[in-house]
Order: C-alpha cells, then structure tokens, then sequence
C-alpha cells in the first residue's frame, strides 16, 4: 500500500495547515486588551451633597475636591459626605448603591485593559444615562445630579 | 512672574484668589482685588481657571434654575416626551409655535427641529465621539494653559485619565469637563432635559 502513503501525508499536511491557520486566526482575532479573567479592579464611590448653608463649609472627607467643589461657590456653598462605598469587582461584575434621593447607582466593571496606561473600562448607570468610561487607576470622575435645591455628586475613583 | 512670557502655571495662594476674586468676594479689599485682575490678565492658567469658572457658574445657575422647577411641573416629563416622540414621524410634526421660545433654549429648540429621546442620545454618542477624536490628537500646548474645552482638545489619550467612550442618555443632557489638570477628576453634570412650560 505504498501509493497510500502520499495521500495520507498530503491528508496531514492539509490537517496541519488548517490547525495552524485556525491558530493563527485564533492568536490574530484576540483583542490587544487584557481580558483577565477573574481579574479585578478595585472603585472608591463617594457620595457627596451639596447644599446651599450660612457658611461655606467643605468635609475634611472631601478635601481632595475641594477645588472642583469651590467652583460651585455662592450657588452650593456646603459639601458633605453622606456615603463612600469600597468596591471591587471582577470582570462583568456590577454592583448597585443607593443615592439619597432613592435612584440607585450601578457600576459594572467590562474589562480591563493592559497599559501603557492601563485601563479600567467600565459602566456607571444613573436613572437616566449609562456611560461607559475607560479610566487609568488613580483617575477620577464626578457625577453631578441635581437634586431639588441640593446637589448629589458622586465621585467615583479607580483604584490605584 | 515675568511680562513678556505668560505664566503657565498657579499656584494655590494665587488660585484662592482667582476663586475668591470670580466669587465677588474680594469687594472690600480693593488691593487684593487689583491683585487678582493683575494675576488673570498675566497668567494664563489663572485666566483659564476664572474663564471656566464664570462658564461653571452660569451654566449652573441657569440649568439648576431650570431643573428645579421642572421637578416642580412634572417629575417625569421628559421621560413620558421621549417616548411619545419616538413614535411620532418628524414629518407628521407640527411646527414650534414661535411665541414659546423665550430666550435660546438649545435642547427645546432640537426637539422643535424633530430631535427626540433617539436623537439626543445619538448626539450624545456623537459629542462623545467627538471628544475622543479631539483627544487623540496629539498636544499643541501645555493643558493647563487652557480652559476645559480646550484641554480636551489638546490632551492625548495617553494623559487623559479619564475617557468617555459611550453615552446613552433619556431626558437628560450630559454635559463633560475634562479636569483641568491631569490629577484632577473629569466632572460630568446630568442635567434633565424638561423645562417649564415645555410641551
């Protein structure tokens, strides 16, 4: 069966080649994200009031804020803390806190991305918007909601 | 500071006395107010954190103004005007009756134009896109030089510590500040699209 031979090796060769293209197909089609499953990425979530007082007044808590908070001087003159939540996440992971006016907050952490700089890609979902933010650890946003004749402010900080 | 080379940097004595000086605060002392118009006119870091300040200002008396007294006519109304207009053609539309508009109102003068919930969330994803667009392009100038529209102009997304990818918004305006200085957090205000007398 000597003629048989070549066809068996013509056979592997295709075998191969199909492996190695699905390989290749395989390690080209992964995202240049590090999808790390199982990997977390750990938030700070303050919430913060603001309201109009007699005298300015800025909760030591907050102090780290105190310059994005004082553009909101004469309007909003008062900010304290009402809340921080620590959280960590695992990838798909969410997580819902409650806002003083009821509304509750919910972050989902998507994905994290591998640097430089590295990313923390995730969801925040207020009552009436989801935002998808990519935030390097360190950074930071604040939400501002109104709130009748306050101000709800959440600050949401990804770990370093 | 020097009289021909800008300033490009404040330092936090100096910003206390932008923001007391933008504050009114500085009425009764009339050196420390020269002070501060010296300050805003030679330093430009100064000048871009007083320029955004009177812009924050403005924006929040106006719109919180706004959204009080919404709350005041109708919790929801916004939401309830989303949903209606989704299901109208713009076509079948009547036109805006032109004695409602008092003043520029930008989000009701869309909706006249036919721009509903479906359309302001897209242009949402589109001012958000536009952003990361502009963010991508590489520096011109120092950030901190400029005012917040313009850091985002001239920050690469390798600075910028904050990214907005997407937006999804229903009643509600989303308004981006990138922070002014790379430690400092990007502020995004939410305010509801609802105004008195709307509808």
């Amino acid at each position: 069966m000597r003629h048989g031979t070549p066809n068996f090796n013509g056979g592997r060769r295709h075998l191969l080649t199909v492996v190695g293209v699905c390989l290749a197909a395989a390690v080209l089609s992964q995202p240049l994200t590090a999808h790390a499953d199982g990997g977390t990425a750990g938030f700070t979530i303050r919430i913060i009031e603001g309201s109009k007082g007699a005298a300015p007044k800025v909760d030591a808590k907050v102090a780290d804020l105190k310059r994005e908070l004082e553009t909101l001087h004469q309007e909003f003159n008062s900010f304290s803390l009402v809340a921080s939540h620590p959280l960590r996440l695992g990838v798909g992971q969410r997580q819902a806190v409650k806002l003083p006016d009821g509304a509750d907050l919910a972050v989902q952490l998507l994905e994290l991305v591998a640097g430089p700089p590295p990313r923390v890609r995730h969801q925040l979902e207020l009552p009436k918007s989801r935002t998808v933010r990519s935030v390097a650890p360190g950074g930071r946003t604040l939400d501002v909601r109104p709130w009748g004749d306050k101000l709800i402010i959440i600050c949401t900080a990804v770990d370093k | 500071m020097s009289d021909s080379v800008e300033s490009l940097a404040i330092d936090d004595s100096d910003l206390e006395l932008v923001l007391l000086y933008v504050d009114g605060e500085l009425g009764g002392d009339a050196d420390r107010r020269q002070v501060a118009e010296q300050l805003i006119a030679a330093n430009a870091a100064a000048r871009a954190i007083a320029d955004d300040m009177r812009a924050t200002k403005v924006a929040v008396r106006e719109l919180i103004v706004g959204e009080a007294a919404a709350a005041r006519v109708t919790a929801d109304l916004s939401m309830v005007r989303g949903r209606v207009m989704t299901k109208i053609p713009p076509a079948a539309r009547p036109a805006p009756a032109p004695e409602k508009s008092a003043g520029f109102d930008p989000i009701g003068w869309l909706r006249a134009l036919g721009f509903g919930k479906v359309s302001v969330a897209f242009g949402a994803a589109m001012v958000a896109a536009a952003w990361i667009a502009v963010a991508l392009r590489p520096p011109s100038v120092d950030p901190r030089t400029a005012n917040a529209a313009a850091v985002a102009e001239d920050a690469v997304i390798g600075d910028q510590p904050v990214i907005i990818e997407e937006m999804e918004v229903d009643g509600e305006s989303i308004t981006v500040k990138p922070g002014v200085e790379p430690d400092r957090p990007t502020v995004i205000w939410h305010f509801a699209d609802a105004k008195p007398g709307e509808g």
